[in-house]
């Protein structure tokens, strides 16, 4: 990019005047390709703009900077930056020109919305990104209680300890780097890897009847900001949670707004002194440190995927089978926020399972169940697994596992008897149960998930039929009957279905797509989902498809069961 | 299809339409009805000025707003007023004319419309009063300013500019060709310059220049512009330079010496040196431009070459248009994955 050919571009747009281009510059210690000195025309004013272009433009846009005193307004940072564009889930068309001028109109709408407090509400969203742009700020790790009322919380200061040598204007230098970690709940602290003390801090919950902005940046009145705040918070439960902390306060304030967009941000307050008031009023402090709160409460984290309000996070799902089916539904079922859910194995992770199974090495020989249950409560914190080792039938038979107890069941055994049993023994006892089952089929041809309620018409037993001669055989099959599959490489105890990690991967999938669908209502009737792969890995072995695999047209295939039998 | 006609064309979507004018003239005479049944001012006369009295007018901008500027010639001394006592009256008699009501302006009294919600157009009402009343030869004056502390009057002839510019060239198809010009360089200055502030150069400014320096170029309204265009550039001269090291120039151009205008004035006074550097910077563009699309043999890339420079009023037919509308070119996407 040539600076004459960039100046000719500008020349053309009439909201930008006294350009002046240079080649190769760094701006706010950033190298540009070119760097842009001009004005900006905004409703007859003339603001002085930085435009750097980056080498890689195309990936990443242009930097606009405002150049000199600025406004606090949304989307400027400290530096003066404009926010034009959150590359997150856009799509650049790299034709220079169109986007330098793009650009262009996106900074003047963000100035005149700025600065007729058209957007100003975006404060409030992008509440915690402006709270960090404060003068001295730390952060803190918060697990923000459930619970929405103020309480005493525990917190833990990570210290910088002053090195040898290092001098102790660099050490001050380094103090902001000083990070806290804070929640409720002990576990919190156990996941995350904190053992070191804690104490006490608070944790204020508000919800102000006027809406609270960020407090401004660029000249932050910290007194006034953290009383506005505190003028929320009742006196006597205040004085009471304080009680029982130290001479300087950590204190964490959690804010609804009028909109319900909730925002955190906190403080560190050394001595601080109360005015004897009603209010709770803070007179004067020692030393008052912002801290911007970094949410990792699960239901904050948890934002990223769910789509509307969380339903599986407080149900409880009993899996049966540890497997590789087993071991990826687990996966999705916890990275969804599930919490409560037992297993059932009385497998031992074998070396020979690693390369289709969820779990490595590391967790070779030791039970499925537990290893999962290991392996799930280092990923997520505040997770609880149960794990089971006994095979379901005995599990039940002991009463060590009450069907009932769970609102979700799935199985994810792949093998049928077990599956039947299963099936028997909900209907024999007149339980009141939804199961999923769920398995793969060989080679990779494709994979099932049976959606059975037990008080609706049709169950797990009428995916059978029997033939001519009365043997019983799989309707659901993607494989012709009377074609043996196992093998084995260490005799008989070693006997398996050969299939690959990608089948479970996708029985997995198909698993929470109907789950999601099932507890929002859109499945009504007992179904089967069967999802077809490619049949070459069969064809290669030598095996032949059945007339089901060949006549299902798509890719998958979803079949109420009463008509699932009237097909066959 | 020649290259002239297209321009014909352009000029027939530029220009300021009959039902326009005619609209823009019931509003002008409704107000001054009303300015006469008042008995606090002095009689009057009217005369139209600027673009719709030069017949130089265009459509406006999206985000611009058409005019009709008016003189009022009250039969009054000026020595008997400050020149901020008729703008008074003229804005109390009209602050409620419309939604938007009256504005004072340094030059004149604003009265702007509005239609189907939006800013539609205004009626600029310049107040001029005699030297001598009872002497319609005498010096007409212009009363400047916003309020007490920035009045001053001016001497002023609008009907000697309109007549000067009208005359400048004569009538005919030399007249069209010159009013064509005109309009389009009127088109480029609202693409290419913010309409607030001073920043763009100004309207008479322009048409002056181009009443100068106009040459007749037949059927061939492109050299025509060129020819006026490369004037202009070559009018600037260097004045200094800023602290950043840009050359800074000027173009000083004042009203013609032969009308009754306040001496040593400049068309382009308001403009600062950085702004008249742009324009500078933007005309030799233009100039650039244009001499790219002469020296351009295929008749439809000189079509798109004006596209560009002028919008979609200088229609490209068939091929693909090459300054539509600025599409999106940040559209989002559902893949994601970045964070």
């Amino acid at each position: 990019m040539e600076c004459d050919e960039v100046k000719k571009i500008l020349l053309d747009n009439r909201f930008i005047s006294e350009i002046e281009v240079e080649q190769s510059k760094a701006h706010n210690d950033k190298s540009y390709e070119i760097l842009i000195h001009c004005k900006l025309e905004v409703h007859g004013k003339f603001i002085p703009i930085v435009v750097g272009i980056p080498q890689d433009w195309q990936m990443v846009l242009f930097d606009f900077y405002w150049d000199g005193e600025f406004p606090y307004i949304p989307h400027i940072d400290k530096s003066g930056k404009l926010c034009l564009y959150d590359l997150e889930g856009t799509l650049i068309d790299a034709d220079f020109q169109g986007l330098l001028n793009q650009c262009i109109d996106s900074a003047r709408t963000l100035v005149i919305k700025g600065e007729s407090g058209h957007n100003k509400e975006d404060f409030i969203s992008e509440f915690g990104s402006y709270f960090a742009m404060l003068p001295n700020v730390r952060t803190a790790k918060v697990s923000v209680p459930k619970i929405k009322k103020s309480i005493n919380i525990k917190f833990y200061e990570k210290k910088i300890t002053r090195e040898k040598k290092e001098s102790y204007a660099h050490y001050l230098s380094r103090e902001n780097n000083i990070s806290y970690f804070s929640s409720s709940e002990y576990d919190d602290f156990k996941a995350w890897g904190i053992n070191k003390t804690q104490q006490n801090g608070i944790y204020l919950y508000i919800k102000p009847t006027n809406t609270i902005y960020p407090p401004n940046f660029l000249e932050f009145e910290d007194i006034g900001f953290v009383n506005k705040l505190f003028s929320w918070v009742g006196k006597d439960i205040f004085n009471k949670i304080r009680s029982k902390c130290g001479r300087n306060l950590f204190v964490i304030f959690e804010i609804e707004q009028e909109n319900k967009i909730t925002n955190c941000c906190g403080f560190k307050i050394e001595n601080p002194i109360f005015a004897k008031k009603d209010m709770v009023i803070i007179k004067k402090f020692d030393k008052l440190i912002p801290l911007s709160v970094d949410r990792i409460d699960t239901q904050y984290l948890l934002n990223r995927t769910s789509f509307t309000d969380n339903t599986l996070e407080n149900k409880s799902f009993l899996i049966i089978g540890c497997g590789s089916i087993g071991g990826y539904v687990l996966n999705n079922l916890i990275k969804s926020g599930c919490k409560n859910i037992t297993l059932v194995d009385d497998d031992i992770l074998k070396a020979e399972n690693v390369y289709r199974h969820l779990l490595g090495v590391e967790y070779a020989e030791l039970y499925k169940s537990v290893a999962l249950a290991n392996y799930a409560e280092k990923s997520i914190p505040g997770i609880r697994i149960k794990s089971i080792v006994e095979k379901i039938q005995v599990a039940i038979e002991a009463c060590v596992i009450e069907l009932a107890n769970y609102d979700y069941i799935i199985s994810t055994t792949g093998n049928h008897n077990v599956n039947l049993w299963i099936n028997k023994f909900v209907k024999n006892n007149r339980l009141t149960s939804t199961i999923f089952y769920v398995w793969n089929e060989v080679l990779d041809i494709g994979c099932h998930v049976a959606v059975i309620d037990s008080e609706k018409k049709f169950d797990y037993e009428d995916l059978f039929s029997r033939d001519e001669n009365g043997e019983l055989y799989d309707l659901t099959s993607f494989v012709m009957k009377g074609q043996n599959f196992t093998r084995s490489y260490s005799g008989c105890g070693g006997t398996f279905i050969p299939y690959g990690s990608t089948v479970s991967l996708r029985s997995s999938l198909l698993f929470m797509d109907i789950l999601k669908q099932y507890v929002v209502g859109k499945i009504q009737e007992n179904v089967l989902w069967s999802e077809k792969g490619d049949d070459f890995y069969l064809k290669k072995a030598g095996f032949e498809t059945s007339d089901r695999y060949k006549k299902q047209q798509n890719i998958l295939e979803i079949k109420n069961l009463e008509y699932f039998r009237k097909d066959k | 299809m020649s290259l002239q006609s297209e321009f014909k064309k352009f000029n027939d979507n530029v220009r300021v339409d009959f039902t326009t004018k005619k609209e823009l003239s019931e509003k002008r005479d409704i107000i001054l009805d009303k300015l006469r049944a008042d008995d606090k001012l002095p009689s009057f006369k009217e005369l139209n000025q600027g673009s719709y009295a030069m017949c130089t007018g265009i459509e406006p901008e999206d985000d611009q707003e058409y005019d009709i500027d008016v003189a009022l010639k009250f039969s009054a001394n000026k020595d008997d007023y400050d020149p901020i006592d008729l703008k008074n009256e003229i804005y109390e008699i009209l602050e409620n004319h419309t939604d938007y009501g009256a504005e004072i302006k340094k030059p004149c009294v604003t009265v702007t419309y509005k239609k189907e919600g939006e800013v539609a157009f205004h009626v600029d009402l310049v107040t001029y009063l005699y030297e001598d009343k009872d002497d319609f030869n005498s010096q007409l004056y212009i009363a400047n300013g916003k309020n007490v502390d920035s009045q001053g009057w001016g001497k002023a002839d609008p009907k000697g500019l309109v007549d000067y510019i009208n005359d400048s060239v004569e009538k005919g198809d030399k007249r069209e060709q010159f009013r064509r010009i005109v309009r389009y360089l009127k088109k480029w200055k609202s693409r290419r310059f913010s309409s607030t502030g001073h920043a763009n150069p100004s309207s008479i400014g322009i048409t002056l220049m181009a009443a100068d320096n106009f040459s007749y170029y037949g059927d061939d309204d492109l050299s025509s512009l060129i020819h006026i265009v490369d004037i202009i550039k070559d009018k600037f001269y260097c004045v200094g330079r800023t602290d950043s090291g840009r050359d800074i120039y000027r173009i000083k151009l004042s009203l013609p010496n032969s009308l009754n205008f306040e001496l040593g004035n400049d068309v382009f006074e308001k403009m600062s040196d950085v702004q008249m550097t742009d324009f500078k910077d933007k005309i030799e563009k233009l100039s650039a431009d244009l001499a790219e699309v002469k020296y351009e043999a295929d008749e439809q890339k000189q079509y798109e070459k004006l596209n560009k420079i002028f919008g979609d009023d200088f229609e490209v037919q068939e091929e693909k248009n090459s300054a539509k509308q600025q599409h999106n070119f940040i559209p989002s996407s559902s893949t994601s994955g970045m964070k």
